[in-house]
Formats: C-alpha cells, structure tokens, sequence
C-alpha cells in the first residue's frame, strides 16, 4: 500500500509538472476567459454608448447605418419608411446616379431605388455575407403594397395586419426534463469526458511504453509490485485530469458570474446545472475515464517502442469514438432503444446513461443497475490490465497482439 | 547470510528455460554469475527477485524461505534505464522510497553515493544530459542508494572508463568487504576472477559448473603442464612433445605462445621434467597449468559443450 502512495505522488507530480500540462491549462483557461468576455470586448470597441445594456441581441444590430432612397414615383410615403427605419439616417437621392455616387463615395451604406410598388434596385459598393438589407427592405414593400391594396378594397388595413399579427401563446408544462435547456451543458460535459479520456488515454500509453522503451521498467518491476505500479498511474492520471477539470469549471463558472450580465444571462443554461446531473456525471464519468484509462494503459505495456502506441490503440480508441457518436445520436433521440441498450454496456453506458439522466427519463432501478455493471467492469478491467501490464512489461520485440495478451489472464504468475 | 537456489524449474508457455537450477551464495563472498546470453541469468535473477514465480524448486535463506519484500536488494540490471528527462535527484529518490526507505535517508545516501562515484555535481540534472559512464554511475548509485543487503551486479562496467571502472572495483570490494551478499555477473571474466571466490556457469538454462573459484581452477589443471620452448613455435613444441615425450604426456592444447600438456596415467611431473632435460630440450617456461576462467567458460557453455 505504501508502494502505490509513493507510485500515486511521483507520477502526480510528474503529470501536473509537465509542460503539456501546464500550457494546456493555461491556454484553455485564456480561450475560456477570452471567450466569457467576447460581449465586454465588442462593447469596447464599438464605443461606449446607450446600446450597451441591451446586451448581445443589440451588438450585432445594423440600425445605425445610412441608406440612400430614390423614389421618383413617390410610392413610398416617406414619414412610413422612417417609421420602418427609427434608428437609421435615410438620405433622399435626387436621382439614380446621386444615388450610386452616396453609395460608392461610402456616405451611404446601400441605397434602395424604387421601382414600382413591388420591386426595387439594391445598391451596394460590396456584398458580403451577412447583408440582410434586402430582407428588411423586402419587409418594408411587403407591408406597404399590402397596405396599399387593402385601401384600394376600402379595408382597414390597419385591423387586417392587427389579425395577422395575432401571436398564438403557449405554455409549457414539463413534466420531465427539459431536454432542450439541458442539452447545453449536457453537450459540453459529453465533450469534456471525451477529451480527457482520448488525451489521458494517449499519456498513460506513452507512459507505459517509455518505461520499457528506456528500459527503466526493468528496475520499477524488482522495485514495487506491478500492480501497485498501474494503479498508481492511472489514479494519478486521473486525479490531474479532475484537478485540470475542477480549475477550468471553476475558471469559467467565475468569470462568467462577472459577466453574466453582458451576456443578457443567455449562458445560464450552460452554467447552472443542477447537482443531481453534476453527482451523476462525477460518479459515471470518474468509473468510466478509468474503465478506459486501464484498457490504455494495459496496451501500453504490448508496445515495445512509443511509436508502435498509436496502431496499439486504434481497436480502442475506434469503439470509443463509435461510442461518443451513439450518445451524440442518443442526444437527439433520447426514447431511441439505440441509446437504451448503450446505456447499460460498459464500454458506452458512462457517456449514455449520463444523457439519460439529465435530458430524458430514467428510474433509479436503472441508474444503479448501470453503475453496478459499469464499476464491476472497471474493477475486473483493471485487475486484467494489471495482469496484462505485469506480463508485457517484461516482453520485448514486435507489439504483442492483443488475442495473445488475453491469454495473459488465464496465466497464474 | 547464506542464500540458495535449490533446483529451480520454470517454464513459459510450456517451454521449459530452467532446468534445475541450483547454486548458493554467501554473504562476504562474492559469487560469479556466468553464462552466454540466453542461458537463464536474467530468468534467474527475476526468479529471485520475485518478478515471477518458479514452477518448482526453492529460495532459502538461512534456511528460511526467502521472501525478497524482507531485505533490501540492490540491482543492478544488464538492460538498463532511468527515466531521461527527470532529474538525477528526483528519481533515484523515487526509487529508494519504493525500496522502504524514507526521504531523508535516501536523500542523506544519494549525497554520499554521488559523491562517492564523483558524480555529485550532476545531482539537479535531467538524466539525459549526462554522458553515457555518467549514467551508468546514477545507475549505481540507484542500486546502493537504499544500503541494501543483497547486491546483484550486472555488467556493472559496461560502458565504464579505466578511471570509473577503478573506482566501480573499490566500491565492489568494499561491498564485500561489508559481508553483503553480492552476485556479480559479467563477460568481462578479469573482473569475475578479481571480485569472485565462487563460480556457477550456467548453459541452457541450467548450471553446468559450480563451486569455489579456485578448487574449480585446481581441478581444471590437474595433471596438465604449460611448456614453452625457446625459438619454437607451439606447433613445433607439439611436435617435439609428440616425438620425444610420447610416454610421458599426450598434447592438451595449443595456445596462442605455449602448449598444454596432459601426464599419461602414472606419471608424475618430476619424470616428465627428467624426461625434458634428457632431450636437451631448451625450457623457456614449465610450470603447472591453471587454465583461465574465460577457459573454463568456454569448456562448459561454449559450442562444443
């Protein structure tokens, strides 16, 4: 036992030592912080003005620009196309090419030359992307041919947009999970445990199979017992994985608190998760990350040499990527029995059976069948990798296949 | 102390690789570990250690089964490493600590041992920036670092200058000297004879001599003489021999500047010497044949064996 502390406090230490560590908690922390504060920062650039309580839905907004109108025909009323317009500057064009001169000398940001009661010319120096001028001029003819047609029947038209407006309300009454709301937080903590375990899955192979590459394994194994060893790793492993987690849940969860209002409090959903699915996402996704943390490291141990690590790892690293894409699937279909059955298998129920748990409906008979068969698994896995690890360290030359390494377990020592 | 093997079997994948193997070792004297590669030293040594079980036989100490986890074992692996980018300190720390051994003490001990190998100033470098004897002294120094009482040896001067290689040898005798319980193993047979009063020769996996250095040597030599003749060469002395001394001794062997005679049964070596001198044979050297252990080796583990 006191092998496996001195196992779990050196590879610690080495682990949240390490540069990669250290660089990629900073870096993620900076993009999370940066990212917080995108509002705050677009804010400062656009200058500090009344707009700037009105949260995101108004930063993006195009009503401070400047267009140019023709209309020779008077079909527009003009008092009705600056009722249209209420925070924009409106230059009445003398003719056509006045027009094309505001717009290209850029003292107009597009200018509108109507027509006819139903059509119009667009002008712009340069499209982009993003130009929805024409939609809001598209709405602005729509309403006053409308407008027009319905005076000439002697209609109110006024009563007749009245009835078209009418917005239906409804009411939602959920009685189970508000799997919209939590799709959110949901997705991000599904990512979170997919990209621990594919980067730590990575590490603890390499760990493994550097020690017999440098061939220190060959004093570790007269030094502490084999099982102490793997154990040590993959705890320690996964404690830097937590810590790394728990800081930039914690970097995020405060620098949105000081920004939450910048975003109009339109993240909430994001960082508000209620503690059942937090508890149910430590308990499923600790017991899974080390499930495959094992399988991992057990394959570290049939490589002779780190190069051989990525080809080692490719049967597991596809089913766990197969399994990422049934829980993504599952997300969207949460009474698929698709993603029922997943939630019971091993290999996929940390991922599944959390989804279940915070968008859809699940029993507790369910959840603890699950986690039962889940940390059974783990438990046998990891004495197997153990037995595994033991066995491989000590071979050396091609990559030991993984139907012989099998054998391993049926070995007594 | 006194440890020994008693007919160790082991098989992998119902391959047997040790055949009965057997030898002993006592603390205070030094014992020489050899065999060609492959022969089961390592396989041995694993054994011993406990890294794997043997199908049968046994490991008493004293008497006692021998539980490895009870002493501190010092060893010293032929294929070696340490981890590259840690710190000398760091990690030879790490390894006392897994040997039971706490902090201070292994940090008391690695001053000593650095400084005892002239390798102190590299104790806050990366492994990998050290040159390759370097390493191999951190190498050593992570074998003695937890004081241990049984030492297992290597090819401890792989790699070694004559400079380190002198201070590796006074380091050896004064484990020895230390009545530790030291298994030295290595090609390099000057050194074996140097630190090791026992032998065991080992050859497919089982021991195919053991037993004193010296009582071996002796029994090695028994009726067999070196001659060298001035102004011929060793196929000419053979010849002679052949031709004038037929009754008293038959060729052994030719070596490199003399030949190794054998007395025919019921000679003695006064005969053969009368025998010489009646031939007005011009002696350069006669003197009792103490083959060398690279000869002994070579005997019992070479192709011919």
């Amino acid at each position: 036992m006191k092998q496996f502390f001195t196992v779990l406090r050196f590879e610690l230490l080495s682990m949240i030592r390490a540069k990669s560590y250290v660089v990629s908690t900073v870096i993620i922390s900076l993009i999370i912080v940066i990212g917080l504060n995108v509002p705050n920062i677009i804010h400062a650039f656009n200058g500090d003005d009344s707009k700037q309580e009105d949260g995101i839905g108004d930063v993006f907004s195009d009503e401070k620009a400047t267009y140019a109108v023709y209309d020779e025909k008077g079909i527009m009323n003009a008092k009705d196309l600056k009722a249209y317009f209420p925070n924009t500057k409106l230059l009445q064009a003398k003719d056509t090419s006045d027009m094309k001169k505001l717009v290209e000398n850029e003292k107009a940001d597009a200018g509108f030359e109507i027509t006819s009661l139903t059509s119009y010319d667009y002008y712009v120096k340069n499209t982009s992307m993003y130009d929805s001028n024409t939609q809001l001029f598209d709405q602005v003819m729509t309403q006053n041919y409308r407008l027009s047609q319905f005076r000439e029947m002697n209609i109110d038209g006024n009563k007749v947009n009245q009835i078209l407006s009418t917005q239906i309300t409804h009411e939602e009454k959920i009685l189970g999970k508000d799997g919209v709301k939590n799709y959110a937080y949901t997705y991000v903590l599904i990512m979170v445990i997919y990209m621990m375990i594919i980067m730590h899955g990575q590490q603890i192979s390499m760990n493994v199979a550097s020690e017999k590459s440098n061939r220190s394994i060959e004093i570790l194994v007269t030094s502490v017992d084999s099982n102490a060893l793997i154990f040590g790793k993959v705890i320690a492993g996964a404690l830097a994985g937590i810590c790394q987690v728990a800081f930039l849940l914690a970097v995020g969860g405060i620098t949105y608190s000081m920004t939450a209002a910048s975003w109009g409090n339109a993240l909430d959903m994001l960082f508000h998760i209620p503690p059942q699915v937090l508890l149910s996402f430590a308990a499923f996704g600790i017991v899974g990350y080390f499930f495959y943390i094992f399988i991992y490291g057990a394959l570290g141990a049939l490589v002779s040499r780190t190069e051989d690590i990525g080809s080692a790892a490719t049967p597991i690293t596809i089913v766990f990527v197969i399994v990422f894409f049934v829980t993504f699937i599952g997300m969207n279909d949460m009474g698929g029995s698709m993603v029922k059955i997943a939630s019971f298998i091993p290999f996929s129920s940390f991922m599944t059976m959390f989804v279940r748990i915070s968008m859809g409906t699940v029993t507790l008979i369910e959840i603890l069948v699950s986690f039962i068969i889940l940390l059974a698994s783990t438990i046998l896995v990891g004495f197997g990798a153990a037995k595994i690890y033991r066995k491989g360290t000590l071979m050396y030359g091609n990559t030991i296949k993984f139907k012989n390494a099998l054998k391993f377990l049926k070995h007594k020592d | 102390m006194k440890l020994e093997i008693k007919d160790i079997h082991k098989s992998f994948d119902g391959n047997e690789v040790l055949h009965g193997v057997h030898f002993s070792v006592e603390s205070g004297k030094a014992l020489g570990l050899l065999g060609r590669n492959g022969a089961g030293k390592t396989t041995t040594i694993r054994i011993l250690m406990d890294v794997f079980k043997a199908n049968s036989g046994s490991i008493t100490m004293d008497g006692k089964p021998f539980h490895p986890k009870e002493y501190k074992i010092g060893y010293l692996p032929e294929e070696r490493g340490l981890y590259p980018k840690k710190k000398v300190r760091e990690q030879l720390i790490y390894l006392a600590q897994l040997r039971g051994v706490s902090y201070k003490e292994a940090s008391d001990s690695l001053k000593h041992w650095l400084k005892r190998l002239g390798i102190e100033e590299y104790e806050n470098r990366r492994l990998d920036t050290l040159s390759k004897g370097n390493q191999q002294k951190v190498q050593l120094a992570q074998t003695l670092l937890a004081d241990p009482d049984i030492v297992i040896l290597d090819e401890p001067f792989s790699g070694l200058d004559p400079v380190n290689s002198q201070i590796l040898k006074d380091v050896v005798l004064e484990l020895i000297q230390d009545h530790k319980l030291v298994i030295f193993s290595s090609h390099q047979m000057s050194y074996v004879e140097e630190f090791c009063e026992d032998i065991a020769i080992m050859n497919h996996g089982s021991i195919v001599l053991n037993g004193g250095l010296k009582e071996i040597k002796r029994s090695y030599g028994q009726n067999r003489l070196v001659l060298q003749l001035a102004g011929k060469t060793p196929e000419a002395t053979a010849d002679i021999c052949r031709q004038e001394l037929l009754s008293y001794v038959s060729v052994y062997e030719k070596q490199k500047d003399r030949v190794i005679l054998e007395l025919q049964e019921g000679r003695t070596k006064t005969e053969l010497l009368a025998a010489i001198v009646k031939a007005k044979l011009d002696v350069e050297a006669f003197m009792d044949y103490e083959p060398s252990l690279t000869d002994i080796f070579v005997w019992k583990a070479g192709d011919e064996a």
